[in-house]
Parts: C-alpha cells; structure tokens; sequence
C-alpha cells in the first residue's frame, strides 16, 4: 500500500511534556487507530501533522513533501475534526454551511444537506441548543463534505453514547472503501478503534509504544492466568507484563498459540487491545 | 479568505440585537441632549466591543480552527485586518449619517461633527493597531490592558484642553489652525492613522507565523 | 454467501476466510468466475480489517482458486481437479499432524500409529 503520510522523528518538546521522536507509517487506505490516555500525546501529533506547531525535531512528510513546505492546499483534502474546536455557538449549520462553502474549493453543498439530515440536524438551529452527539455529527458532516481523501479525528468519539459512537464508526468504514481515502483516528475510548482500525499505534507519555496491524495483535496477544510456579516456565520473551495477584498471576503474552502448544493446560484469554495497553502501562515490567 | 469573513460575522452575530438597542437609546439620548457627540462615542463603544468579541473567539478556538482549513497563516492575519477595518467603515459612515440627521435638530457645527466623527475613526484605527498584535502574541487579557492605556490618553489630552481653554491666546491659535487648515489636519490624522494600521499588519504577520497552537 | 469468523478460534481470521471460501468453491456453491465481494466490502461487513481481506485474498489468489482483474474485482478460477486434490491432501495432512502429535503426547510408538493407519484403510 502506499504511504499517506510519513513520520520520522518527530519530537515537539513542551515544559511538561515530550513527544519523543514518533516515526511511523501511515498507509492510504487504512484507517489507523492512535490510542493513548489522556496527555500521551495524540492530539499533539496531530496538531504536527496539521503544521499547527512547529517541530523541534524530525519531519512529517505527504508524497515525499515535508509538509511545512507544502503549499496550505494540500488542507483542502483534509477533513479534520480536532477536540476542544468548536464553531461559535451562536452559529447554526447553515451559516457553517456557507463559511464551508467560502473555504473548500470542493464544497458540496447536497452532499452536506444530504448528512444534515442523515443527522437529523435543522439547519436553522443554533450550535449551542446541539447535545453533544449532534455538535461532533455535525462536525462530521462538515468533514465530509468536501470530498476530502485524509480524515483526522480527535477524540471523535469520546463523549457520545454507543449508538452515536456506532454510527460515526460506521461512517469511518464506508469512507475507507475507497482506497484513495486515509483515516488517522485517535481515542482513549480503545474498544471503537478496535472495531474499524486497520492499525493501532499506542501512545505513551509521549513515546510510540507499539504500531501494529489490529488483527495481528488479536491473534497474537493473550492474557495467561496462572500460579507464580507456572509464570517462572514461561518463556521470557514473550512475556509482555505481568500484573501479580494475591491467588493468581495475570501475565499478557505474545504468542497465544504457542504457549498453547507448550502449557495445554495453562488457562489462556484473549486479550482485546485495551488489555494490551493495560498490561503494558500498569502491569510490571518484565 | 470569504469563509474566514463569514465565520466572523456569523460569530458576533448574536450582538447586533443589543448593539441596534444601545444604539437606539444612545439616538434618543443625543437627540435629547441635542449633541451628536454621544452618537459618536457610542459608535466607538460597539467597535471596541466587537473587536474584543471576535479576538476572544479567536483566543479560545477560532485561530486553532482557521489553522486546520486550506488557508495560509497570512491570510488569516489579513482577513482579520480587512474585517476590523471594514467594520469602522461601517460604523463610521452609520455614525455619521445619523449624527449629521440628530444635527439638523441640534443645529450644532457640522464642521466639529464630521472632524470629531472622522478624528474619533483615525483613533480608533490607531488603538486597534495596537491591540491585535498584543492580543495576537499575549493574550487578549492582555491587550485590554493597552487598551485602557489608550483610553487614558485621551483624558490626558483632554484635560489639557481644558487646561488650554483657559488659556485665551491658545484658544484663538487652536482656532485659527482649525479654521484655515481643518482639511489638512484631518488628511494627516488619518493619514497617520492608516499607516499605523499597516505596519501593525507587518508585525501580526511575523507574530502569528511564529504562532502555535 | 456466508462467511463467519471468530476470535476464539484457534485460526488467524485470514485463515478462516480463506478456508471458508475454499470450501465454497470447492462445494460447488460458488461457480467459476463468480464475483468475490471487494476486500474492503467484505472487511467492513465483517468489521475486521482490510489488511486481514487483503491477505486472505492474496493467498487465495496465491494457491490458485481465484484470480483478480484490476478495477474489476476478484472472482472464482475455472475448476481445477489438480487445486481439488491438492487442497483435500493438505486437510488429511492437517488431521495427521495432529494425530502424530497426539500420540507424540502420550507416547504411541510410529510403528503402533501405521498399524492404524493400514487397519482403518482395510477396514474402508
């Protein structure tokens, strides 16, 4: 597949906090899932990809172009939904509408109208009467409308209840059908990007933990309980963290099937991504 | 650059109610008072506020949110310029008008009415010049603050004005100059004003090229 | 067409995939040249990801039982007796795996498993 976007070393140094030379791939036509708690990082990488702050090191490139040097066109294929933006609240969407319109070149104004009321959202109610549901539609709605081929979404979910959250997720897989199309989605809510990514790069106090394709880490990873004897077998390499309880151990592993084939008789689980993010966060260090 | 335009005026939308209603009152006020002045001041009144609204929403989100649109850094900085200076016009040609209307009934010198109008426009400019690069590089807080320095001043000169109306013999020069180069005195006034608001405009750029969000 | 995958299935899910739909072919329930749903149709149907289609797909197309035209899609290749064969010799070699390792576990000697083995041929 062909790189959408490449980071290489990308460092931002705050007061507080480091974002600690991220290089990673994104592929088009892939939606990647950036996970993370709150203040690892992600919304600061994104703000790098969107040239909103100035690295201290390292480059994010499009095609080749880094992208502090792209011309600021390249944004009108971008559809970006950032946490914390909102349009004023005295607006409603059809004003947002026409300031739209007065921006993209590729504004489509039937496709927006089309979402509006997919959405169920008057066009001539105010932003602040929305729930916060309708706020991050219509946020999506503006999105994609203007025929963009990069989607970045902030915290796009964080905040709704289940069935909006699986209708957005929905949204993100139809517009992934076309393979032209990219989607960079963080979240600290883990199981919605377990859903729809294709690729899950985990963020950690400003460190890329792990970039791997989602179904490999399903397969792969497994949670392990059992007694302190049967954790002192198990090979230390695929031994990823341990969290040791007062009866049991619960050991994250990388390679289900094969401690299987070596423990039969060792209880093994699958592990969902936030498991993994958990273990290796919280659980010890091995 | 019309998207940014748009986004402006939607957002102080919400304003305009209040603002006709002050207006209105500060009308009857001046009529009453049979002094147009008050229709002046009250015009500078509605753009400081406007221009404090819009920089205040663009300090919480509005800038962040122009960042993420196909739009260069200069542009932003340029819409923001045009829209300041397009909204004086405005207020200035509205406050205009109906002084000179409030002045048929006040009978008072249209000459001093439109020098004031025109003087309390180029001032204005000026002060926004210094405003929006504070606000731009510190914070809009900030810039309030300049903002009552700028608004001092004026007392400043005004009580030495009065100081000066004591004075007789600067009475009738300040009269004299008035009457024989009112034109010129004005141009230049305003022409200071524009240039000020032009290298104002420079040094935004710089700053908001720096600017992260 | 029904494809069902499931996580707790000792199969990675492209491996599911790509049995199921062998069997399919190899059943008769879909014909040659039969439209294949797209990769990514079937991932978002399938809610798993496109990368885990893509090679599901790719060794489908690897082991002969489908071909793909660009811009076209993929569909099923002509009926092959040599694929049928191959594709059966592999599943009895998969069961003999694990009977061999069965009786590696629990210490059947070869010799007693090839004793089975020509019993159960007669027997059949």
């Amino acid at each position: 597949m062909d790189t959408a976007i490449r980071l290489h070393n990308v460092t931002k140094n705050y007061e507080s906090f480091t974002l600690d030379h991220i290089t990673m791939d994104i592929p088009k036509g892939c939606i990647v899932g950036l996970v993370g708690e709150n203040g690892a990082g992600k919304t600061t990488l994104l703000k790098a990809i969107l040239d909103m702050i100035h690295l201290d090191e390292g480059q994010i490139s499009l095609d080749g172009v880094p992208v502090s040097r792209l011309s600021y066109d390249w944004k009108k294929e971008v559809g970006v939904i950032l946490s914390g933006l909102d349009f004023a609240a005295s607006m409603n969407a059809r004003e947002i509408g026409n300031i739209m319109a007065g921006t993209y070149e590729n504004w489509q104004q039937n496709v927006y109208e089309a979402y509006l009321q997919r959405f169920k959202i008057e066009p001539g109610k105010t932003v602040q009467k929305y729930s916060k549901g309708m706020k991050m539609k219509l946020n999506i709605a503006v999105a994609l409308s203007h025929q963009a081929k990069l989607l970045i979404f902030d915290e796009a979910t964080s905040g709704l209840d289940p069935i909006v959250r699986d209708d957005i997720l929905d949204l993100l897989l139809e517009f992934i059908q076309d393979e032209e199309h990219t989607a960079i989605i963080s979240s600290h809510i883990v199981t919605d990007l377990e859903k729809v990514a294709d690729y899950i790069a985990f963020l950690h106090e400003g460190k890329l933990k792990f970039y791997m394709n989602k179904d490999e880490i399903l397969y792969h990873y497994g949670v392990v309980r059992c007694s302190p004897q049967q954790y002192q077998k198990l090979p230390k390499e695929l031994v990823k963290g341990v969290r040791k309880g007062n009866f049991s151990y619960d050991v994250l592993i990388s390679a289900k099937q094969k401690i299987h084939q070596s423990f039969p008789e060792i209880a093994i689980d699958n592990a969902g991504i936030e498991d993994v993010i958990l273990y290796l966060v919280k659980g010890e260090r091995v | 650059m019309k998207g940014l335009i748009l986004k402006d005026f939607y957002s102080i939308k919400n304003y305009f109610k209040i603002y006709s209603a002050t207006f209105l009152f500060f009308l009857i006020y001046a009529v009453c008072m049979k002094s147009p002045m008050y229709l002046i001041f009250m015009g500078m009144l509605m753009g400081v506020s406007t221009l404090f609204n819009v920089l205040s929403l663009d300090e919480a989100s509005g800038f962040a949110f122009a960042m993420s649109l196909p739009v260069t850094r200069k542009q932003i900085v340029r819409e923001k310029y045009l829209f300041f200076a397009g909204m004086i016009v405005i207020i200035w040609g509205l406050t205009t008008v109906l002084a000179m209307l409030v002045n048929l009934y006040a009978r008072q010198d249209l000459k001093e009415c439109i020098f004031s109008a025109l003087v309390c426009t180029a001032f204005y400019l000026m002060i926004m010049s210094l405003i929006i690069p504070v606000a731009m590089k510190l914070s809009v807080q900030k810039s309030r603050y300049v903002m009552l320095v700028c608004v001092a001043l004026p007392c400043v000169i005004f009580i030495v004005w009065t100081q000066m109306q004591e004075n007789a013999q600067m009475l009738r020069m300040a009269d004299t100059v008035m009457s024989q180069s009112f034109g010129m005195i004005l141009t230049g006034i305003l022409a200071a004003a524009v240039l000020i608001y032009a290298i104002s405009y420079r040094i935004s750029l710089q700053i908001f090229a720096k600017k992260e969000f | 067409m029904n494809i069902i995958i499931s996580n707790s299935s000792g199969k990675p899910i492209y491996e599911q995939i790509t049995s199921q739909i062998k069997q399919l072919i190899l059943s008769g329930q879909l014909h040659p040249h039969d439209a294949l749903p797209s990769m990514r149709f079937l991932a978002k149907e399938l809610r798993i990801s496109v990368i885990t289609t893509k090679r599901a797909y790719e060794d489908l197309e690897k082991d002969g039982f489908i071909y793909t035209v660009v811009g076209k899609g993929s569909f099923v290749a002509d009926a092959n007796h040599e694929l049928i064969r191959e594709e059966q010799l592999r599943k009895i070699e998969e069961h003999l795996e694990q009977a061999v390792e069965l009786a590696r576990q629990s210490n059947v000697s070869q010799e007693e498993v090839t004793e089975m083995l020509q019993m159960l041929y007669e027997e059949v």
